[in-house]
């Protein structure tokens, strides 16, 4: 199966929850900052290729995870994928969307804004991380729960 | 090369340019009942509607992405990529004929003393809007054809 883990510019936590998933990252214990920042495409997303997904890895089922930005638009880009695949004949049993906002903290938002909007990368970077860092927990809880649900659609006959 | 005409609603520009492309002429076309799929399907927000089969037999589509048009193209197109779709899709912004007048009839359709105000106006737009339409997707067809 494949699973896509979006927020609003796909390069923050869409970013830590895929690498959690991909246990890039330790879940007992928070990261320091330093590995956070070496996650790949960790605020790299470019604004321009918002919707776009980025291949992270493969997990230990063999699900190929994504990631990718929806500004404030879930509601109208997922179901445009739908139809999409819809009208193509293409199954999206298989396709999972993880909502990785649902844990933001003040400061990612924040620091994500200065970062990729505004192109203050030395200031808002370390304040995305320190989000991040704040609101860890919550990542680890959203990937576990992804993960067995995951389990359970693939051990389901 | 399938088509995708879109806009901020699905049913009023792109729903018009996507006609156009498959040779609806408004004069043969029924344009009240037209209004009445656009009160209908304004908000399908995000979905392909199947308007028809061009003279080249491409399928054409509109769609409505409210502000996030690029959004859902890069999207589109990485699942595209993703799921190896063969097809080729054209998308065609129709914000160059757009007009403020769909949001004022979307905003009055929905109250009974304000319907055949919004009918009219509808009308009004269309008449407005189709040599517009016509225009631009001849332009846009020879552009795609070169």
């Amino acid at each position: 199966m494949k699973i896509f883990y979006h927020c609003y510019g796909g390069a923050h936590t869409s970013v830590v929850c895929a690498a959690l998933h991909l246990d890039y990252l330790p879940r007992d214990d928070i990261p320091e900052a330093a590995v956070i920042e070496a996650i790949p495409f960790y605020d790299k997303m470019e604004d321009k290729n918002i919707g776009s997904t980025v291949f992270v890895g493969t997990d230990e089922y063999g699900s190929d995870i994504y990631i990718m930005g929806m500004r404030n638009g879930r509601e109208i880009v997922i179901p445009s994928i739908k139809s999409y695949l819809n009208e193509y004949s293409v199954s999206y049993n298989d396709i999972l969307f993880v909502n990785a906002l649902v844990t933001l903290h003040p400061m990612t938002a924040l620091g994500g804004m200065l970062s990729r909007r505004l192109g203050f990368v030395s200031i808002g970077r370390p304040l995305s991380i320190w989000g991040i860092q704040r609101s860890y927990g919550s990542f680890v809880e959203l990937v576990g729960k992804v993960k067995q649900k995951e389990y359970n659609i693939i051990s389901s006959p | 090369m399938d088509t995708v005409y879109y806009g901020y609603f699905p049913t009023y520009e792109a729903y018009l340019c996507a006609l156009v492309h498959i040779g609806i002429d408004f004069k043969s076309y029924d344009i009240y009942s037209h209004f009445k799929l656009c009160s209908r399907y304004s908000n399908q927000f995000g979905n392909l509607i199947f308007v028809g089969l061009d003279n080249e037999l491409n399928k054409v589509y509109a769609m409505g992405c409210k502000g996030f048009g690029d959004v859902v193209i890069n999207s589109q197109s990485s699942f595209h990529k993703i799921c190896n779709i063969r097809e080729n899709i054209k998308y065609i912004d129709t914000v160059k004929i757009s007009t403020s007048l769909p949001h004022v009839i979307e905003k009055i359709k929905d109250y009974d003393c304000l319907y055949n105000t919004a009918r009219r106006l509808f009308y009004y737009w269309c008449q407005k809007t189709y040599s517009k339409a016509k225009y631009f997707v001849e332009d846009e067809r020879l552009f795609i054809s070169k």
